[in-house]
């Protein structure tokens, strides 16, 4: 018996101390390496280095400009994404499951495929915008698409997914009867929505509102790549790092840092304040009548705008990446087609290679990731403790951290030999990137973990173990079967993220590791657009196969 | 089949008390079941039996063997679970022989065992269908027989019944008794509802407030509640010249000798008439059997006398 006591106390101690080496190690330490850093002044510590940024006008200017386009973003996105969530649950009856999926898709498609896909169409060249100038018949480009509205029009156009998401599967919990009460007795429909409609939604609109901000600031393709005059602190980090300014870089990353946990934890203040109401849904039905009125067409109206925007891009990326790239240059309308650009990706060693490393990379942090995260959302869900709640806190930390911050962290803490890295410095080497990619996918690796551990039932394991099998027995033939398709919906979640990663990948990308982000910015610099173009669609092409292997495995939670 | 024994078990989650000072001997190849309201510790009693809970207090024995430290998958006792806890991921047939799976046993003993339980459970004909695919009572088949193909010393059954409508729950519990009969297993049934205890059980301990209040066969727990909350919880019970007396029981009579009474309302129950009467000190419930034509027509507002049909032997109230 004092056998199986300790061996049920004793696993779990040696999985606490891994846990906490490597967070330590890699979260925590590399954090307050990064915070130092800032503090640096000549060879002790003090304030200098923020001094030197809060009086130069100039970064005064890039932090306002931050703050301006995660405030706007949270505005557009939320508008859009509400809309659009009340418009599928109440008013569509068509093909909502196709347009549910089409409306998702942005998600899939790395930022900065969009960005380039979006150049296609509305820069200085781009068909659209070559299109309108070729119909007017004016004498230059109508519009310039750079700046602060370009990055807003594009961000907006891929981040409006959380908010609908989040709201959409808020309104599953909708008690339907209780907007039928609210109309009998009189409600109008702005009532309904007010006294009805929002209490049910507000946690998901608040939740929302935390991560679209905390992405609004942290942006870094589009402005980096038609912000034009328009400077954020991420991108003027990669600057600062690129010029081998890491103190000031530091300080860019802490005051990013500073600005996203405010909003944060305000939004979080403020929530607090409601509880969640959620009631079992009722029948489903729709109440008679709202299909008809305006309300349905100005949704069915932006439904079609929003599904266009959707399409368009990939449409326009997919045309131009059949067509050589003198003639995306040249012609208006290019349409001499070839499969060159495929065939020289396929067919040079060199030109391959980024594809190869970002499939690989994307690949090993999802399976580090879960190598960590199961266990550890397994001792969070059933054994739910002190020790479990600090593993939690430390776990979801880099849900806090933007990615810039992860990357300057890794940077202040691995560009010299660390007890941590055994001895070596990774900086410079090919695992920095896997690992920046495992930092970032842990906390959305243990939710979906915790909610795949809580859907299982604790009597199966129970059942399993009075049947006779052992605990090693019961995980591998009960636990894991049972658990897998969520885990591994979870899993393929994050290497969709991760195939397309550019933040992070550009502050810590060398020789060997070149991801295929950034292969695509410096073909697209380099003229080799096709090319550019091709890896692009390859990337869509992936995450289409993945986002369709994710609805096999796990339809419940997203339609 | 050896005695299963409870040596003073006590139980403590944090600072509340969930069991206290449970002695219990459940005799070999008896059905005895624990009968007691939510929260009276009938569950957790039941999981210290399984090997899930140590008790914070007290030994477990089977015979002559204490398996109060043995971890839940050596302990070889069979357990249908309330919900069931059929493995998902598996069939009727492989949920079944899981435990024989576990276990290595050559194929052919699995083979052997696995069709008779099966053929037992009455589910010959649904064993490749997928959990999802079965009935309530169906599930519970694969429940029951998932405990028994591993032959335990003790069959645990944790209100099985309580996700069953009223008519699959009669059946059921007639078809959970008619099979251990036949296997002739030690069980162990756990339940809030009297009427199913009453039912099936050899023997019945009474729980509350983690606390086993009286242990008897169903005819003493029903005739002689030795308190008032087990008089209560097995039924209505009429405190009567200071004894606790059951409606049917009693008896209405035009006149003669007994209490006086006025009869305030009538209930047909199909079966019976349920009269509720007051007399100067109190108000009582009186059953009488519907014997049709034969059967007194007593009107609301009618008087009659009161007495005890049965000199019953009840605990004083």
């Amino acid at each position: 018996m004092r056998k199986t006591d300790q061996s049920r106390t004793f696993l779990p101690l040696v999985w606490y101390g891994v846990m906490g080496f490597l967070l330590l190690g890699y979260i925590l330490l590399p954090f307050v390496r990064t915070v130092l850093e800032a503090l640096r002044a000549g060879d002790g510590y003090g304030l200098l280095n923020f001094h030197e940024f809060f009086s130069n006008p100039n970064q005064w200017t890039v932090a306002k400009n931050t703050i301006l386009l995660g405030v706007s973003m949270v505005v557009t996105c939320g508008t859009i994404g509400i809309l659009l969530a009340l418009y599928m649950t109440f008013l569509c009856s068509r093909f909502k499951k196709l347009i549910h999926i089409l409306l998702l898709s942005p998600m899939m498609v790395p930022g900065v495929i969009t960005v380039i896909a979006f150049i296609q169409l509305y820069g200085e060249s781009g068909v659209v915008t070559k299109a309108i100038q070729y119909a007017l018949q004016l004498p230059s480009a109508p519009f310039v698409f750079q700046g602060y509205g370009a990055i807003l029009f594009v961000i907006t156009y891929t981040q409006y997914v959380y908010f609908y998401l989040n709201v959409y599967v808020a309104l599953k919990y909708m008690d339907y009867a209780a907007i039928e009460a609210a109309r009998s007795l009189g409600a109008s429909w702005l009532q309904i929505f007010r006294d009805v409609i929002w209490p049910v939604i507000r946690p998901a609109v608040l939740t929302s509102v935390i991560i679209t901000f905390a992405s609004g600031v942290s942006a870094f393709s589009a402005p980096n790549l038609i912000g034009g005059g328009f400077k954020v602190l991420s991108t003027q980090i990669v600057r600062s790092k690129a010029n081998n300014h890491m103190e000031m870089a530091s300080v860019q990353v802490v005051v990013l840092f500073a600005i996203s946990v405010t909003v944060m934890l305000l939004v979080r203040f403020y929530s607090r304040r409601f509880g969640s109401i959620a009631a079992d849904r009722s029948q489903p039905a729709v109440p008679e009548g709202m299909r008809r009125g305006w309300l349905a067409v100005v949704g069915r109206i932006v439904v079609l705008i929003q599904i266009l925007l959707i399409l368009l891009p990939i449409a326009a990326i997919i045309y131009l990446s059949f067509v050589s790239t003198s003639s995306i240059m040249q012609d208006i309308f290019p349409r001499s087609f070839t499969l060159e650009n495929y065939l020289t990706i396929f067919r040079k060693k060199r030109v391959l290679k980024p594809l190869i490393n970002s499939l690989q990379m994307s690949v090993m942090a999802v399976a580090a990731g879960l190598v960590l995260t199961v266990p550890s959302a397994y001792l969070i869900v059933r054994r739910g403790g002190r020790a479990e709640g600090i593993l939690r806190f430390a776990l979801m930390l880099p849900s806090a951290m933007p990615a810039s911050l992860v990357a300057i962290n890794l940077i202040n803490a691995f560009n010299q030999k660390s007890l941590f890295a055994f001895g070596q410095v990774l900086i410079g080497g090919y695992y920095i990137i896997p690992i920046a990619y495992v930092i970032t996918a842990l906390p959305m690796l243990l939710s979906s973990n915790e909610v795949a551990i809580q859907g299982l039932h604790p009597n199966l394991e129970e059942a399993s173990r009075s049947l006779g099998a052992d605990m090693g027995n019961t995980f591998v033939r009960i636990i894991l079967p049972n658990i897998a398709p969520g885990i591994m919906a979870g899993g393929i979640l994050i290497f969709i993220r991760m195939i397309g990663e550019y933040t992070m990948s550009a502050l810590l990308y060398g020789v060997h590791n070149r991801p295929i982000s950034i292969s695509i910015i410096t073909n697209m610099q380099e003229y080799n657009v096709g090319i550019s173009l091709a890896y692009g669609v390859i990337v869509i092409l992936i995450c289409y196969l993945s986002l369709a292997l994710i609805f096999r495995l796990d339809d419940r939670r997203f339609l | 089949m050896s005695d299963v024994i409870l040596k003073n078990i006590s139980h403590s989650y944090g600072a509340v008390r969930v069991l206290d000072q449970i002695d219990l001997t459940i005799r070999g190849g008896e059905f005895f079941t624990l009968l007691g309201p939510s929260g009276c510790g009938k569950t957790t009693l039941l999981r210290i039996l399984a090997g899930f809970i140590r008790p914070t207090e007290g030994e477990v024995w089977i015979g002559d063997r204490d398996i109060t430290a043995l971890a839940p998958e050596k302990r070889n006792m069979g357990i249908v679970f309330q919900n069931y806890a059929l493995f998902p991921n598996m069939t009727v047939k492989e949920n079944i022989s899981y435990g024989l799976r576990v276990r290595k046993l050559p194929a052919e003993e699995r083979k052997r065992r696995c069709e008779y339980y099966t053929e037992l459970a009455g589910l010959k004909e649904y064993e490749d269908r997928r959990i999802q695919e079965l009935s309530g009572g169906q599930q519970q088949r694969v429940a029951i027989a998932r405990a028994l193909v591993i032959e335990p010393q003790m069959l645990l059954l944790d209100e099985p019944m309580s996700n069953l409508d009223v008519a699959l729950r009669v059946k059921m519990r007639e078809e959970i008794r008619a099979i251990q009969r036949k296997v002739g297993i030690t069980t162990l049934f756990i339940t809030h509802d009297q009427q199913e205890a009453l039912s099936v059980s050899d023997r019945i301990a009474v729980m509350r407030d983690g606390k086993v209040l009286q242990t008897g066969t169903p005819g003493e727990i029903y005739d002689a509640p030795n308190q008032e909350f087990v008089a209560d919880f097995v039924g209505f019970s009429n405190r009567f010249g200071g004894r606790l007396v059951r409606p049917e029981q009693m008896q209405l009579k035009r006149d003669g000798e007994g209490v006086p009474v006025e009869i305030t309302d009538i209930r047909f129950g199909g079966m019976y008439y349920e009269y509720r009467v007051r007399s100067q000190e109190g108000e009582y419930r009186v059953l009488e059997l519907n014997r049709g034509n034969a059967s007194q027509k007593w009107k609301r507002g009618d008087t009659g006398v009161l007495t005890v049909l049965t000199e019953g032997s009840g605990a004083n109230a």
